[in-house]
């Protein structure tokens, strides 16, 4: 055997081992510095506070069935919407996306044991149910009414739970900025042998670029925050008038921040729709470079368009067009993404799985999101329409549309690999239309009621505004039942779905070149190594896992399993 | 290539592979230190904004700090990023004794500075919530000097586990971790100083 000359040192590291016996739950789960335990315990908690957030907008939308309705007053509706928004955002889709599918599926994809600091990231975890519980305990005290958005003065004379939701979003703040300091020192300087920056799967360049939009943004946020809360508490002056404060300082304070969330909110999710569609249209993703660049590009950009979400604030005309201007040209490496997507699918081998149906439901929405938000971005658009519902129908295609139809698709995905078990077919399926044709039914007409002058973040609203008010509302309940379904198809599946097998989708990443769950520690029971790019269907599946028995299927295993709605992956 | 694949064997005590010729600990320090310019930056972001908005700086019946003691103190505390340095020199030469002394300078000089804050914090006639000086130059001095104070006991904890021989020439990483924190704390400082103190 020729002598190679290796310029890293090789791992010596990791052994895969069990855990020590004789651990209580505390330790062994909600306390494990596993990735992927903390991954399925940031999943977890996201999903509760997912329902959470739901039942608030349930309970709004009951609201808004009719005009003049008693079901709940003006200041409680103003607490559920600031919850709403507040519970999505900093209790499920970033913890979702940064904590979840990221800590779960990047360490496998890129071949390492673990992350940069196992400890750190057990740290992150500790931090989010405290956090949820205290923006929570918000509603014991009166809850905030001053938006998720919080402008002060509103913020400013709000209730005692307006100075628990800083405090939460400064403690949420932190979790996410170590785990983003964790996530890049693990992609920077743990990636296998082999592992170039040019062989990096897609959704591993998103996370590297969501991970640099956390560590730079949500600082910031704490900052203006962490200022609120003084200035609440201690009457520190910074955003009032008459002691020489600035109310516009809070919403660029806040804004630098929360532009930056909302492609934190979907970029894993466009990493994640890039595996889904490459495996199941079985060919390699058209325009890897232009994908990850635009990855790069987003993370860059949208830390330059805050100001598009305070057109009507009073600032300068020169600022506004200038905003205006960078926030179309961040349309572009959207646009670059679809498109790639798109030549992906063409002429390839499509299989219609769950994780691909919401893969595709998403390129609809997310494309119908994306048209309003260029419309948004026009200046004299925005000073008609913000605030209005055009506005709510806009946010909820990219966020619900976006966010949402994404981590299904990533959890009907990873289902196998994470719980070793298989998702029944025909009800991902079911969940899947009725969730798409609901989501669609419910924030389509929001345009129409915004174009037509309704406003935002009212608790009732004039008579001519009822009928679609009334539809929108019905559909959403359809909504909330289709995440039923989904919840009945995650409860059997872990009693007793199907086995997973290590790669069940056929995929060429590392994250399947394992047994499914992976080691519980360690991940690999070999170094892996990888020699060519991630989406290489020529080339057999890598496999660095525990030697598997072969397993013969009989005709009669064979059957019920098509039956059941699978089919054989060559 | 071999056809045998190689078990990943030992635990702990081989060497970990890295992509990089940094460690992992050095380019956490290094991330950290860029989410630390982010909040500082906005929190300079909206002092620049605040005071852009005022007609007179600092507001009537508000004096700014002494010029000259607040310029002793920068001294005082850039010079400590010089003592820092010649420890972790020292270190990597193994000279442990020289070590010692250079990290109790720091400690000193660091003190030093928080000191002579709390000093002219006193003196000043003004307050956090008084007005828009107060407000601006509290917050921003008073979150630097919190970073300062924390590097402090960093730096006592390395001093304490340096006199129980802790630290060797092959192994000193805390060291280097505190010293870019402390180097960074002080930039802080030098913008802060400009911009409050000079301008």
């Amino acid at each position: 055997m020729a002598a190679v000359l290796e310029p890293e040192q090789i791992i010596v590291g990791h052994e895969v081992h069990h855990a020590p016996a004789n651990q209580t739950f505390l330790q062994k789960y909600l306390l494990s510095t596993d990735h992927k335990q903390v991954g399925i315990n940031y999943m977890t908690t996201a999903l509760i506070f997912f329902v959470v957030g739901g039942i608030l907008a349930e309970l709004m939308r009951v609201n808004l069935a009719t005009p003049g309705s008693k079901f709940i007053d003006p200041t409680t509706y103003n607490e559920f919407y600031t919850m709403h928004g507040t519970t999505m955002v900093f209790l499920f889709a970033v913890p979702f996306m940064v904590g979840g599918f990221t800590n779960f599926v990047m360490p496998l994809m890129i071949g390492a044991p673990d992350v940069a600091f196992p400890r750190l990231n057990m740290l992150s975890y500790v931090l989010f149910p405290p956090g949820g519980l205290l923006l929570m305990s918000s509603f014991l005290y009166g809850a905030p009414q001053a938006g998720w958005t919080s402008y002060p003065p509103v913020s400013l004379q709000g209730p005692v739970g307006q100075s628990l939701w800083s405090l939460a979003i400064i403690v949420l703040g932190i979790s996410s900025t170590l785990s983003a300091i964790n996530f890049l020192v693990t992609i920077v300087n743990m990636r296998t042998r082999g592992m170039t920056l040019t062989r990096l799967p897609l959704f591993v360049w998103s996370v590297l670029a969501t991970s640099a939009m956390v560590l730079v943004a949500t600082p910031a946020l704490a900052g203006g925050v962490g200022v609120l809360f003084l200035a609440r508490t201690f009457d520190v002056p910074f955003f009032n008038v008459s002691k020489g404060g600035q109310v516009v300082l809070w919403q660029h304070m806040f804004w630098f921040y929360s532009h930056p969330a909302v492609y934190i909110m979907i970029l894993p999710g466009f990493g994640l729709i890039s595996e889904i569609i490459a495996v199941f249209s079985r060919r390699p993703i058209f325009g890897y470079t232009a994908i990850a660049f635009s990855s790069a590009a987003i993370a860059l950009i949208s830390m330059l368009v805050w100001a598009h979400h305070m057109f009507t604030s009073g600032i300068q005309p020169a600022l506004q067009l200038y905003f205006m201007l960078a926030t179309m040209i961040i349309a572009v490496p959207t646009g670059i993404k679809i498109f790639s997507w798109l030549g992906t699918m063409y002429q390839g081998n499509l299989r219609l799985t769950t994780p691909m149906l919401f893969a595709l439901g998403f390129i609809c929405t997310f494309v119908i999101g994306g048209v309003t938000g260029i419309m948004l971005a026009s200046v004299p658009v925005d000073y008609h329409e913000h605030a209005t519902y055009f506005l709510v129908a806009h946010l909820h295609y990219v966020l619900f549309g976006g966010s949402v139809f994404t981590i299904f698709a990533g959890l009907y995905y990873w289902w196998p690999k994470i719980t070793g078990r298989m998702m029944n077919e025909r009800l991902g399926k079911w969940h899947f239309w009725l969730m798409f044709i609901s989501a669609n039914a419910t924030f389509f007409p929001m345009h129409a009621l915004g174009l037509l002058g309704m406003s935002r973040r009212i608790a009732t609203y004039a008579p001519e505004y009822a009928g679609t008010n009334l539809f929108i509302s019905i559909a959403s309940f359809v909504l909330a039942a289709s995440f039923l379904i989904f919840i009945y198809n995650a409860i059997t599946s872990l009693r007793s779905g199907p086995k997973a097998p290590p790669n069940p989708w056929g995929a060429r990443t590392l994250d399947w070149s394992t047994e499914s769950p992976p080691a519980p520690h360690g991940n690999f029971y070999t170094q892996p190594y990888v020699t060519t790019h991630p989406y290489d269907f020529t080339a057999p599946a890598p496999y660095f896992g525990k030697p598997q028995p072969e397993v013969e299927l009989t005709p009669l295993d064979e059957r019920e399993l098509r039956r059941k709605g699978f089919r054989r992956v060559t | 290539m071999s056809t045998v694949s190689t078990p990943i064997a030992g635990h702990g005590g081989g060497q970990v592979r890295r992509n990089t010729r940094l460690s992992n600990g050095l380019l956490g320090v290094i991330f950290f230190l860029c989410s630390e310019v982010a909040i500082f930056g906005s929190l300079i972001f909206a002092y620049l904004y605040l005071r852009h908005a005022q007609p007179h700086w600092p507001p009537p019946g508000v004096e700014k700090p002494a010029l000259a003691l607040g310029a002793a103190n920068a001294v005082i505390l850039l010079s400590s990023s010089v003592w820092c340095h010649f420890a972790e020199q020292a270190i990597a030469r193994g000279q442990q004794a020289r070590m010692l002394f250079w990290l109790a300078l720091t400690i000193i000089f660091g003190s030093t500075f928080v000191g002579i804050q709390a000093f002219e914090y006193h003196r000043l006639n003004t307050a956090i919530n008084k007005d828009i000086f107060g407000a601006t130059f509290f917050t921003l001095t008073g979150l630097h000097g919190a970073h300062v104070s924390l590097g402090v006991l960093a730096w006592l904890t390395i001093f304490i586990l340096g006199l129980r021989g802790r630290w060797t020439k092959e192994h000193h990483f805390p060291l280097n971790g505190v010293s870019l924190y402390w180097h960074f704390v002080d930039g802080v400082w030098v913008i802060l100083f400009t911009i409050f103190y000079i301008f």
